[in-house]
């Protein structure tokens, strides 16, 4: 069902409502589903149309900061491989390694460090040579000096995830409404009472999931609960479709300085600086690559811009020469929901009974969005997750 | 279209660079895509080199068709840049 104008909806009654129809929302709507909750998802606009529809599929698990990061993303993937059984539609998913590529010493320094703690913690991951590198993807540049790598990173098609998660709660018995977005969710001795759509239908339930990814701010506020997400937005092109060229998803350790070590920016120019550039590649099964990407604060600006795409062409040709012969057929850019400590908010809220959060994942949400799903569905069934996840409490900002 | 669709069926292609057949523009109007860029999302239609100058009017059409919809009524895609194809080697030189 598509809109609330073709079918009369007046009364009605739901065990959960779900705001925000992304890859978060709808892995929140088929968790819940599957464990007979009666849900009902509201996207304000459609299919993919925002985040969930604008980014690249890469899961890593060796970018996650050791502890509850990333035990999440741990668990998150070893999921992925249970929902491309489970889910109506296949996902594309599938556990390449990922590499982190590294192009002088002062970086070397850095990510030698960076691949210790992660040992320390259990996971598989290792600094590999230049030339080792090359043998894992031949169009590597000459003057890459070496890549960390994990066999544990993956890829995922967003496109298929969402839908799948949209499909496979539909089928367990989930309403969908498109086109309809949240207008005032009512509140009562402290406790959620019902939701008024922007249509003006009443839906009357005890559970509300915020899963409204760059805008769940504003959803917050309705009940009073502090949600601090800035968008960050990120650019990518799509080259044409290519024979099998990046056969992992790759970052630079560019792009892990930007989130844990400033001080190796200075090498960067100021144009990088400003941008947030950081590479990002793979290349999707159809062919095409995806090369980004950028995390600039212009507020809700999806645009994307001359300098951003000049400047990820050449981030992109300088690790991949023979890449530059190849045309780009698009560029595109998503909004990055972002929170203050870079970490989730995930779980309950103290001050409002019933209110859930599931948003401010900035790059994760691809690479988190099953346990994310499944870790808001545990609260509402069970009451608690089956695996710590207070230090993601919405609470943290909010403090009763 | 429709004198095609009596020699191809719902095999019908729509989408050359993406090979998406009527058939799939159509289920996935059945799955609640209202807009281009949302059957683009769940198809490909539309994905490919030619970035659906060849397949918007022939899925625009068919999306009012099955809907009712008036043809203002109906979301494109977002236009992005390149205007055509550009290699990476240009854009590396153009600024």
């Amino acid at each position: 069902m598509r809109s609330e104008k073709r079918t009369k909806l007046e009364n009605l009654r739901t065990d959960a409502v779900v705001i925000g129809g992304g890859v978060i929302g709808s892995s929140t709507a088929y968790h819940l589903s599957k464990a007979g909750i009666k849900v009902l998802l509201l996207e304000k606009k459609g299919i993919s149309l925002e985040s969930s529809g604008a980014c690249d599929g890469s899961c890593f698990i060796q970018s996650k900061k050791p502890g509850a990061a990333l035990e999440l993303a741990l668990k998150s993937l070893d999921q992925y491989e249970a929902l491309e059984k489970e889910l109506p539609e296949t996902i594309e998913f599938k556990r390449t390694g990922g590499m982190i590529l590294i192009e002088n010493e002062n970086q070397t320094k850095f990510m030698e460090q960076y691949v210790e703690t992660r040992k320390q913690h259990g996971v598989d991951v290792r600094i590999i040579s230049g030339e080792k590198a090359r043998e894992i993807c031949p169009c590597l540049a000459d003057d890459v000096i070496g890549a960390s790598y994990s066999p544990l990173d993956g890829q995922v098609d967003p496109f298929r995830l969402n839908l799948g998660f949209l499909e496979g709660a539909r089928r367990k018995g989930a309403r969908i409404l498109f086109g309809s977005s949240v207008a005032k969710i009512a509140i009562d001795e402290g406790s959620v009472k019902y939701v008024m759509t922007d249509k003006g239908t009443k839906i009357r339930t005890d559970i509300v999931v915020n899963a409204g990814g760059v805008h769940s701010g504003e959803i917050g506020e309705m009940v009073g609960v502090k949600i601090p997400i800035t968008p960050k937005r990120g650019q990518l092109l799509v080259t044409e479709k290519l024979p099998p060229t990046v056969p992992m998803p790759m970052l630079d350790a560019k792009y892990i300085a930007v989130k844990l070590a400033p001080y190796l920016l200075d090498e960067m120019g100021e144009e990088a600086k400003r941008l947030g550039l950081g590479l990002v590649i793979e290349q999707t099964r159809s062919g095409t690559v995806l090369a980004g990407s950028t995390r600039e604060l212009v507020g809700y600006d999806t645009g994307v811009t001359f300098e951003g795409m000049c400047a990820i062409a050449r981030n992109t040709v300088r690790y991949f020469p023979r890449l530059s012969q190849f045309a780009v057929i698009r560029a595109f850019s998503g909004l990055r929901p972002s929170t203050p400590d870079g970490y989730p908010i995930l779980g309950p809220t103290a001050k409002v009974k019933g209110f859930f959060v599931a948003a401010g994942h900035e790059g994760d949400g691809i690479a988190l969005a099953p346990i994310s799903g499944r870790v808001i569905s545990e609260f509402i069934v069970q009451g608690k997750s089956s695996f710590p996840v207070g230090e993601f409490s919405p609470d943290r900002f909010d403090r009763v | 279209m429709t004198q095609s669709k009596t020699l191809a069926g719902d095999k019908l292609t729509i989408c050359r660079c993406e090979e998406v057949t009527e058939e799939e523009i159509r289920d996935a109007i059945r799955r609640g895509a209202r807009s281009i860029s949302e059957i683009k999302r769940v198809t490909r239609a539309g994905m490919g080199i030619c970035q659906g100058r060849t397949c918007r009017r022939l899925v625009t059409k068919i999306l009012m068709e099955m809907t009712g919809m008036k043809v203002d009524e109906v979301d494109q895609d977002t236009p992005r840049p390149p205007l055509r194809p550009t290699s990476l080697q240009t854009m590396c030189e153009d600024s």
